[in-house]
C-alpha cells in the first residue's frame, strides 16, 4: 500500500498517532506530527512511497510538531524531534515541511555510516549514475529536477549513498528541493510537475519540494553504477561548457562534500579513490537547462555506444 | 651531521590518477587527506625506498631529469619539501 492509498484524513490520523511509517529505501521512517498542513503536503509529495509496517522496525522516529506553550496560539513554531529528543532550533510552523525534509537529511547524513554519504544529486540512465556533487547555489537541484523530467531516473537531489562494499550508489528518490528562482524555472520547464506550496522566509529563502516521479520511487531499491561525476556551475548567460576535471581535484571535492568521510578513515579514502577512478569527471558550466539535457543525453549515449 | 628526511608513515595510502599532475595522500595518523603535486610525488617515491638528505633528493631528481634547469629543479624540490613538511607527511629522521 502506498501513502496515496490513504485518505487525507487517514494520513492526518496516522501522523497524529505516530503510526505513519514510510519506506524510503533503504530506510524506514516513522513520522509523527500534529500540524495539519504537514499531513496535506506529505499526502501530496510522498504519495508514491510505500507504507511500511507500523508494527515493525523503523530506522528513524521523526516528529515535527508544534512547540508547546501559549506561543502556539500567537506565533506558532514547529520543533523537530528524533527518537523523542528535540533537535535544531524551532522554526515558524509554516516551515514544517522544509523542517521535516532538512531533518530527514540530517538523520541520514549523521547516522548512516554503512554508506559514504555525499552531498550530491544523483540521476541514472541505462543503469549508470551521473553524480552531481556541489556546494549550495551551484544549481544542482534545478539541474536534477530538469533531468528527471526528461528521462533520467531520480536517485537523489541531495544525498548520494555510496555503498562501499558493492561500489554502487543509492539515493532514496525523495522529493527535490527547489529554492527561490528555481521554483519558477522548474515549473516553466515542466508545467505538470507537482510542487508543494512555496514556503517563504526560510534560512534558504523561499523553498518548495517537487514530487519525485512515480517511476523513480518504484525503482528506489535499484542501485546504479557510478559512471560520471560532473561538477555543475550555473553562470548566467554562459554557453554550455563540459570540460574534463582532474580526478585528484574531484577526489578532494567529493571528500569535502562527504558527511562521513572522516569516520570511514582509510576505507573512505579507498572508496572515494575507486569512485573517482571508475568515473569520467567533468566540470559543467551552463545557463540553460535544455543545453544540460542535450549534453548529458550525449554523455549517456556515448557511454552506451562505447 | 646532515639531517636526513624520511616519510613519517612508512606505508601511506596514496592514489595517483593516470598521468595527472595532482595526486592524493591519506595520513592514517591524523586522518587528513592531502592534494599534492608531481614534484611531491617524485620525492614521496624516493623516500618510500629510503630516507635521504635534501642533497640526495636533489641529485636523484637531477639524474631523472637531466635536460631540465638544475636551479629550477632545486627550487622545486625545496618548495615541495616544505609542502610535504606542512602536510606532516615527512619528518627529519632524528626527530
Amino acid at each position: 500500500l502506498k501513502v496515496s492509498g490513504l485518505s487525507r484524513s487517514a494520513v492526518g490520523d496516522a501522523l497524529q498517532s505516530g503510526s505513519l511509517c514510510i519506506d524510503i529505501h533503504p530506510f524506514t521512517f516513522r513520522l509523527r506530527s500534529d500540524i495539519p498542513l504537514l499531513a496535506d503536503e506529505i499526502a501530496r509529495i510522498y504519495g508514491d512511497f510505500p507504507l511500511a509496517d507500523a508494527t515493525g522496525f523503523t530506522d528513524f522516529h521523526v516528529e515535527v510538531s508544534y512547540a508547546r506553550g501559549v506561543r502556539r496560539w500567537l506565533r506558532p513554531l514547529a520543533r523537530f524531534f528524533l527518537d523523542g529528543l528535540p533537535s535544531f532550533v524551532p522554526l515558524p510552523a509554516h516551515q514544517a515541511l522544509a523542517m521535516l525534509e532538512w531533518g530527514i537529511n540530517w538523520c541520514v547524513a549523521a547516522h548512516s555510516h554503512q554508506y559514504l554519504v555525499i552531498h550530491a544529486a544523483v540521476v541514472e540512465r541505462g543503469g549508470r549514475a551521473l553524480i552531481l556533487p556541489a556546494p549550495p547555489g551551484s544549481g544542482k537541484s534545478t539541474l536534477c529536477a530538469a533531468l528527471i523530467n526528461r528521462g533520467w531516473r531520480l536517485l537523489s537531489d541531495e544525498l548520494a549513498l555510496y555503498d562501499i562494499g558493492s561500489r554502487r550508489v543509492y539515493g532514496m528518490a525523495r522529493p527535490v528541493n527547489l529554492k527561490n528562482q528555481s521554483i519558477a524555472i522548474v515549473h516553466a520547464h515542466t508545467p505538470q510537475a507537482v510542487i508543494s506550496a512555496p514556503v517563504a522566509d526560510t534560512s534558504k529563502g523561499t523553498v518548495a519540494l517537487m514530487k519525485p516521479p512515480a517511476a523513480s520511487v518504484l525503482r528506489s531499491r535499484e542501485p546504479a553504477l557510478p559512471a560520471w561525476i560532473v561538477l555543475p556551475r550555473y553562470q548566467e548567460g554562459s554557453e554550455p561548457l563540459l570540460d574534463p576535471h582532474e580526478k585528484a581535484r574531484t577526489f578532494m571535492l567529493l571528500a569535502e562534500q562527504c558527511f562521513n568521510y572522516d569516520i570511514h578513515g582509510r576505507a573512505g579514502f579507498d572508496a572515494i579513490g575507486d569512485l573517482v577512478e571508475t568515473c569520467d569527471c567533468y566540470q559543467f558550466t551552463y545557463s540553460r537547462l535544455d543545453d544540460a539535457e542535450r549534453i548529458f543525453a550525449g554523455l549517456a549515449a556515448a557511454g552506451r555506444d562505447g | 651531521m646532515v639531517a636526513r628526511v624520511c616519510l613519517r608513515n612508512p606505508a601511506p595510502a596514496v592514489r595517483v590518477f593516470g598521468d595527472e599532475d595532482l595526486w592524493v595522500a591519506y595520513d592514517a595518523t591524523s586522518g587528513d587527506t592531502h592534494l599534492l603535486d608531481r614534484v611531491c610525488l617524485e620525492l614521496f617515491r624516493l623516500l618510500s625506498v629510503s630516507s635521504a638528505t635534501v642533497d640526495e633528493l636533489r641529485n636523484s631528481l637531477l639524474l631523472n631529469f637531466p635536460d631540465d634547469d638544475p636551479e629550477l629543479i632545486a627550487q622545486g624540490i625545496d618548495a615541495a619539501i616544505v609542502r610535504l613538511e606542512r602536510a606532516n607527511l615527512i619528518v627529519n629522521e632524528f626527530n
